[in-house]
């Protein structure tokens, strides 16, 4: 044992506890209280208690919430399924090839370094009606130009570069799990007669388990929070508040309605829906895991 | 080697806090909206410049073009302790109800320095009667028009809702952007001159308490705004883009029209200074006004609360609010920065107005504001939401005006 006196850990582990009780857990109390007393703006102080009313309110008495919370589950699903999964299918393909790993490695994690807000304002010269690149490129070849954030485009346009960025993010996570399952193991399948696919499905992905688990908890908590790419992109949920998404609708309704007991109903939403929800999923695949 | 960095080290620290306890004055913090775009940044951060060369102070600024999110970090700051010393904000208004116990009254600050003699203008007298800001910069608003357009393609200028129809018509023709507005972003001042348009002055000035008491007009405003996108007054894009955007392309002449105030004059560039003019907005209805505009003083200059109770500040706080709202710094910041036909037809455009209106959303609560601008507007305009659900959804808030 390196520390049989374990009582001298609490000196180092102590400052950190109570920086997250005053900045973390002290707030997010305090959240919870707002959410229940009107508040009429960010210097009043809480005023008559109201209840549930805020979260009745956001469940059936706000249309845009709904389509906020529907957009940041639809972007969950997606972000599963196009991060987590296009970054597994690319650190598949990368840790099979013998030269040019390091090559992709930086390619596709490059986005994760550049800043969201210049990521954004970069898709949103792309899909600019009026001069934007990819209007540009449709009217050269003869096109009509297109309006990209209409109604019934915007979600997709603002989901794109959101599930673009990310996907380097994880496809450096699976691929430094990749690189811990040992080579012995498939040298042991090929005498076995197991093809490239078989590999995959059944040494690979088993073995990795672990890490899509986390990859797929990190997704869904990351999707429930989305902020700063879809507010540099269409701002204030545009088109008429199609694009909002849980944390987009929850500052604008805190920092510029300064109605601050419904934003801080939405953030305890926002955190419930988090953990409730990577909760599940995270149980799930573990259980599927179990039973392989 | 080491040794010699360490005393390198160990003498420039000294050196920094010998230097820290030697400088003279005290640290000023402030906040405004000199910032960006704004044709007056500059003057503003000479004016602090030259402060601190007279009096040996230090002035940190953190100042930042107004938005509703620089609106809110000031209040927030506020809300946490963290003011800064003097302010340029609004007043007068729903944005300064939740700072006035935190800021000084002038008529306080004159009594105190009776020197100085403080402009104490009752335009900015708060509901408690007390005038806690200083002004500057009186603003107006009215629709900017480009001349040369209309011009180049043989059109009267929108004086009337028949003008302004004929070069909708004839600039959609053309490829033009009849008016250059984000409905998704600032939609403020389109739908405050729609308004205008479509009922008396007496109908604008209304501070309905419930829905019945909403005006008419107010109503016809809102079907005003729907009957321009219907005719494609608008960008195709008029409800996903920006201000930013909407005004370049009117600097840019790929805009003919765009309603805005007195600060965009000061940002049109110097070649358009006689090819752009700014006239009232057309009015639709019999009974309004074709003459009345948006107008006043709707900002000013704020000593806080908590720089006056630091006996160390106070003095040299109370010295920057004078010296900022002294007539030489008022004429630098308040002063427009336009000229040839813009200025002249904002002159001819206040000189002739027989009423000049504030704008009702700013005696809106912030929550009411949001949710007729940014929660109906766009939706109006395409016909998604009536303008009867638009009203009844604001008028569910409490209180849309006043307390």
């Amino acid at each position: 044992m390196l520390y049989r006196d374990k009582r001298p850990l609490l000196v180092f582990l102590l400052p950190s506890l109570l920086l997250m009780l005053v900045m973390l857990y002290y707030p997010f109390f305090e959240n919870i209280v707002n959410s229940f007393f009107e508040i009429r703006s960010l210097v009043s102080p809480r005023e008559t208690f109201i209840g549930i009313e805020n979260y009745r309110k956001f469940f059936v008495g706000d249309a845009t919430a709904g389509i906020a919370l529907k957009n940041s589950l639809v972007m969950m699903v997606l972000t599963v399924i196009f991060q987590v999964g296009l970054a597994l299918l690319l650190a598949l393909l990368v840790n099979s090839i013998r030269r040019g790993a390091e090559f992709f490695r930086v390619v596709y994690f490059f986005p994760i370094v550049i800043s969201a807000t210049a990521i954004g304002l970069m898709f949103s010269l792309f899909y600019a009606y009026d001069g934007g690149m990819l209007n540009q490129i449709v009217t050269a070849f003869g096109g009509e130009k297109v309006l990209w954030l209409s109604d019934d485009k915007a979600f997709t346009m603002v989901a794109i570069p959101v599930l673009w960025q990310y996907v380097g993010f994880y496809f450096v996570i699976i691929l430094t799990g990749l690189a811990g399952v040992p080579e012995d193991v498939y040298e042991s399948a090929e005498i076995d007669g197991a093809t490239g696919m078989k590999k995959t499905w059944y040494i690979t992905l088993p073995l990795i388990s672990d890490v899509l688990v986390t990859c797929t908890t990190l997704a869904i908590t990351g999707a429930i929070k989305i902020f700063d790419l879809p507010s540099v992109i269409a701002k204030n949920g545009a088109p008429k508040g199609l694009t909002h998404f849980l944390g987009t609708y929850m500052y604008q309704k805190t920092f510029i309605a300064q109605d601050v007991d419904y934003g801080s109903a939405i953030s305890i939403i926002i955190v419930v829906l988090g953990v409730v929800l990577s909760r599940t999923v995270g149980r799930l695949l573990s259980r599927q895991d179990q039973g392989r | 080697m080491k040794k010699w960095f360490a005393l390198l080290l160990a003498v420039s620290m000294l050196f920094t806090l010998s230097a820290g306890a030697l400088a003279e004055g005290v640290t000023l913090k402030t906040v405004s909206s000199f910032a960006g775009t704004d044709a007056s940044a500059d003057a503003y951060t000479e004016i602090l410049k030259a402060f601190e060369a007279e009096t040996g102070n230090t002035v940190v600024d953190s100042s930042s073009t107004s938005d509703e999110a620089w609106k809110a970090s000031v209040l927030n700051d506020f809300a946490a302790g963290n003011e800064p010393d003097v302010l340029f904000f609004f007043a007068a208004s729903a944005d300064s109800k939740p700072i006035l116990d935190k800021v000084v009254p002038i008529e306080e600050i004159n009594a105190a320095y009776p020197d100085l003699n403080l402009t104490e203008n009752a335009v900015l007298t708060e509901d408690d009667g007390k005038i806690y800001a200083i002004p500057s910069r009186p603003f107006w608003e009215g629709l900017f028009v480009n001349t040369d357009l209309f011009e180049e393609y043989g059109l009267e200028l929108p004086t009337d809702w028949a003008k302004l129809e004929a070069a909708v018509a004839k600039f959609n023709e053309v490829g033009i952007v009849p008016i250059a507005v984000s409905l998704s972003d600032i939609p403020h001042y389109i739908a405050e001159f729609a308004i205008i348009a479509c009922g008396t002055p007496e109908e604008h000035m209304a501070r309905p308490k419930s829905l019945e008491e909403v005006p008419d007009s107010w109503y016809e405003g809102m079907e005003l705004i729907a009957k321009l996108y219907e005719m494609g007054a608008f960008a195709k894009d008029v409800n996903a883009t920006t201000e930013a955007v909407t005004s370049q392309m009117f600097k840019d002449k790929k805009a003919a029209m765009q309603i805005d105030g007195s600060w965009f004059a000061n940002g049109i560039p110097q070649s358009s200074m006689d090819t752009t003019i700014v006239i009232p907005f057309p009015t639709y209805a019999e009974d309004a006004d074709p003459t009345a505009f948006i107008g006043g003083v709707s900002m000013g200059f704020y000593l806080t609360r908590k720089a006056w109770d630091d006996p160390e500040k106070r003095d040299e706080a109370v010295a920057l609010l004078a010296y900022l709202t002294n007539a030489d710094s008022a004429a630098k910041l308040g002063g427009y920065q336009f000229s040839g036909k813009l200025l002249e037809s904002s002159y001819e455009m206040i000189n002739n107005a027989k009423y000049m209106l504030s704008p009702f959303q700013d005696a809106m609560s912030k929550e009411a504001r949001e949710t007729w601008l940014l929660g109906c507007i766009a939706s109006v305009a395409d016909g998604s939401m009536s303008a009867q659900e638009c009203w009844e959804k604001v008028m569910t808030i409490s209180p849309v005006f006043g307390d």
